[in-house]
């Protein structure tokens, strides 16, 4: 249908509509609390309730291990430029661990062949934008040189975490971030992949990374 | 009653079998998790104003927002289309989907296509759909129908998806939830990887930065608008929201309301296809905005009902939806919520019924994260089902006739006799497990207790007369 018609229809509809509290006023931008509160604690604590492991040392050696526990040898992860860690892929270059390309070929008919060289990735590694302590969220804004696949495919997601980039909640950060529609894809992330379908019975790591590192920087 | 198969039936009918044991289980499970922590930095009670609000707002000016959001779709290079009914929509998915013969079609979990059936009219099409949701993914393999927005095989055991993976995906039996959550990674992986179009729902979609929005647990709706070149989100006109920050506020209530988390695990936010230089995602982007009744609904009595995040909350304390489970309601959308809208975007007299499934004692009302007044909701929807087509017809005479009864004091005092008697056949004071007859439906569900083995008047007679 005409994009017209179909709003002229929904005009007409909103006409006779018999909504309470018309006429329904925007209640406006939330008032964010701004007491100073060191978020840091507030995050781990709510970032392993949800079965997520925090780590205080160095990238490298926080890859290095998750790497070596599942004899992996490669490794996803995003442009070094977009990670918060200086020399942390030539690093792990040195030590023996491939990054294996999480780019697109040109020839759109490539793009099932590479995707399916995905197929039993185990680590992936990128970093987030923003995190919230009320939540124990990531934000994981994918872009230029920011696969989205990279942390969503591999069994387990790596992620740095700056602590100066910790926020209340969602509501506190999306009330400050600026036009957080310009990103293709930006997704908060709360956890390891879980499930309940079956029997409620919680299970991890269905579809997306069963577990979740966060790297304190 | 005009339907061929009433809600009655379908209850009676369900109630019979395990599945509604499973549900009252698994809901009073959901209950218990709800949960708002105090020391959360999101005080409850305002942020469900605010959710309120909101919602309310984008519905009286649902055509501006709708407008704006287009606008910024197109602006991030993605495509709007617009769907009246659902015989449009399944049209427009079908002629994206379409340009490739036999596309493998990935979806995440969406009321919506469920409502347009659009798997059924793809498959006729030729092209493979896979549900990706585990709980959509083990329905699909059933043949089945999900019974709850949220957990949509609230009905099965782990027994029944066991033998179900056994038979279907050839693999050994195992009823252990996570063996069964591994093969189905596995199985549906290589899916994700290699589908030419991913098609999602829309939790909620924002007007300002046209933004689309999904939740899911899994990852399985993040996967699904990455992996493929094409990525068709199919939105209910109604899941709008302003601005960004708005729907921060929705999905903090949501995921609350739904599960008791404070975010769901991968809140996934997609505004357009890849930008030039993005090492992944769909080269193109998709949305198909469906009426199919909403306009309707949004101009009657009930249009409030638009208001509804879909959480599911209100089904887990229903006390009609605990005893009869979801398949009952015979409909998309199923209990308190479901009875509401249902007879709106439906043809009413397909459902017409579902208004009076319900004692609207409002736990609903109590629960609802927007605070809708499903209650009045429903007597809304009531009023007009007795307008348009009495279900009640057999009320009338049968108040007849017990007025006839009522008015002759000598046969109401022998039908009373009648009935002590009954009683007393039966045995000392014993309940009814069982009546004949038109009195059968009461026991199906619960006893019918023994008549007094005295009247009042007898009673009155003998301890009160005279003084």
């Amino acid at each position: 249908m005409e994009r017209k018609r179909f709003l002229r229809t929904v005009e007409a509809a909103v006409g006779a509509a018999t909504l309470p509290g018309l006429p329904a006023p925007h209640p406006g931008d939330a008032v964010p609390d701004l007491a100073e509160v060191d978020l840091t604690p507030h995050f781990i604590e709510a970032f392993e309730l949800l079965d997520g492991v925090v780590h205080h040392r160095s990238p490298l050696e926080v890859i290095s291990q998750v790497m070596d526990e599942r004899g992996a040898e490669e490794f996803l992860a995003w442009d070094q430029e977009h990670l918060p860690a200086d020399g942390l892929l030539a690093a792990l270059a040195e030590r023996g661990y491939r990054r294996a390309s999480s780019c697109l070929p040109s020839d759109p008919e490539g793009r099932v062949p590479h995707q399916m060289g995905y197929m039993d990735a185990v680590v992936g590694v990128s970093a987030a934008l923003a995190a919230f302590a009320e939540s124990g969220s990531v934000v994981v804004a994918s872009g230029r040189g920011r696969s989205r696949l990279a942390s969503v495919i591999p069994a387990v997601h790596v992620v740095l975490v700056p602590t100066d980039r910790i926020f209340r909640s969602l509501s506190h950060w999306a009330a400050q971030a600026d036009s957080p529609g310009s990103l293709a894809n930006l997704v908060f992330v709360t956890g390891p992949s879980r499930t309940g379908d079956i029997e409620l019975t919680l299970t991890k790591g269905v579809h997306g990374p069963g577990e979740i590192h966060a790297v304190m920087l | 009653m005009s339907q061929p198969v009433t809600f009655r039936r379908r209850a009676v009918g369900e109630m019979d079998t395990p599945k509604p044991a499973a549900v009252g289980r698994a809901a009073r499970r959901f209950m218990g998790k709800r949960q708002w922590a105090v020391d959360d930095f999101t005080p409850m009670e305002e942020t469900r104003d605010r959710a309120r609000m909101i919602r309310l707002h984008t519905l009286a000016n649902l055509h501006t927002y709708l407008d704006q959001f287009a606008d910024s779709v197109e602006r991030n290079g993605g495509q709007v289309l617009w769907a009246a009914d659902a015989a449009e929509a399944n049209r427009l998915i079908s002629e994206v989907v379409g340009r490739k013969e036999g596309s493998l079609v990935i979806k995440s979990k969406s009321m919506v296509t469920e409502e347009l059936d659009l798997n059924a009219h793809l498959q006729a099409e030729g092209h493979t759909v896979v549900e990706t949701d585990l709980g959509e993914f083990i329905v699909q393999l059933a043949e089945d129908h999900p019974s709850h927005i949220i957990a949509p095989v609230m009905h099965l055991t782990r027994q029944d998806i066991g033998e179900l993976f056994h038979r279907r995906l050839e693999i050994p039996y195992t009823d252990d939830p996570e063996e069964l959550n591994a093969v189905a990674r596995r199985h549906l992986r290589r899916f994700f990887l290699s589908a030419d179009v991913g098609i999602s729902g829309v939790n909620t979609g924002v007007a300002e930065t046209g933004s689309i929005i999904t939740v899911t647990n899994e990852g399985n709706g993040w996967l699904t608008t990455a992996a493929p070149r094409t990525h068709i989100a199919v939105m209910g006109m109604e899941r709008l929201v302003p601005t960004f920050a708005d729907a921060a506020t929705i999905v903090e209530v949501l995921a609350r309301s739904a599960t008791g988390q404070r975010l769901s695990v991968y809140t996934n936010v997609v505004s357009g296809p890849r930008r030039p230089g993005d090492p992944d995602g769909p080269d193109e982007f998709v949305v198909v905005i469906v009426d199919n009744g909403r306009s309707r609904v949004l101009s009657t009595d009930a249009s409030e009902i638009l208001a509804c995040i879909r959480c599911g909350a209100c089904l887990n304390v229903c006390p009609v939806f605990r005893e009869v489970g979801g398949h009952a309601y015979g409909q998309v959308y199923s209990g308190p919520v479901g009875s509401v809208l249902a007879p709106g975007l439906a043809d009413f007299a397909e459902a017409v019924d579902l208004p009076f499934a319900s004692s609207l004692c409002g736990a609903c009302r109590e629960v609802c994260p927007v605070r809708i007044d499903i209650p009045k909701l429903l007597v809304h929807q009531r009023v007009r089902a007795t307008r348009e087509n009495d279900p009640f017809k057999w009320l009338g005479p049968g108040l007849a006739l017990y007025g006839q009864a009522a008015k002759r004091p000598r046969l109401w005092k022998s039908l009373l006799a009648a009935g002590r008697m009954a009683g007393r056949l039966k045995g000392k004071d014993e309940w009814f497990h069982r009546l004949p007859f038109h009195a059968k439906g009461w026991t199906r569900s619960r006893d019918f207790p023994p008549p007094a083995r005295e009247s009042f008047r007898q009673w009155w007679k003998e301890n009160r007369s005279g003084t």
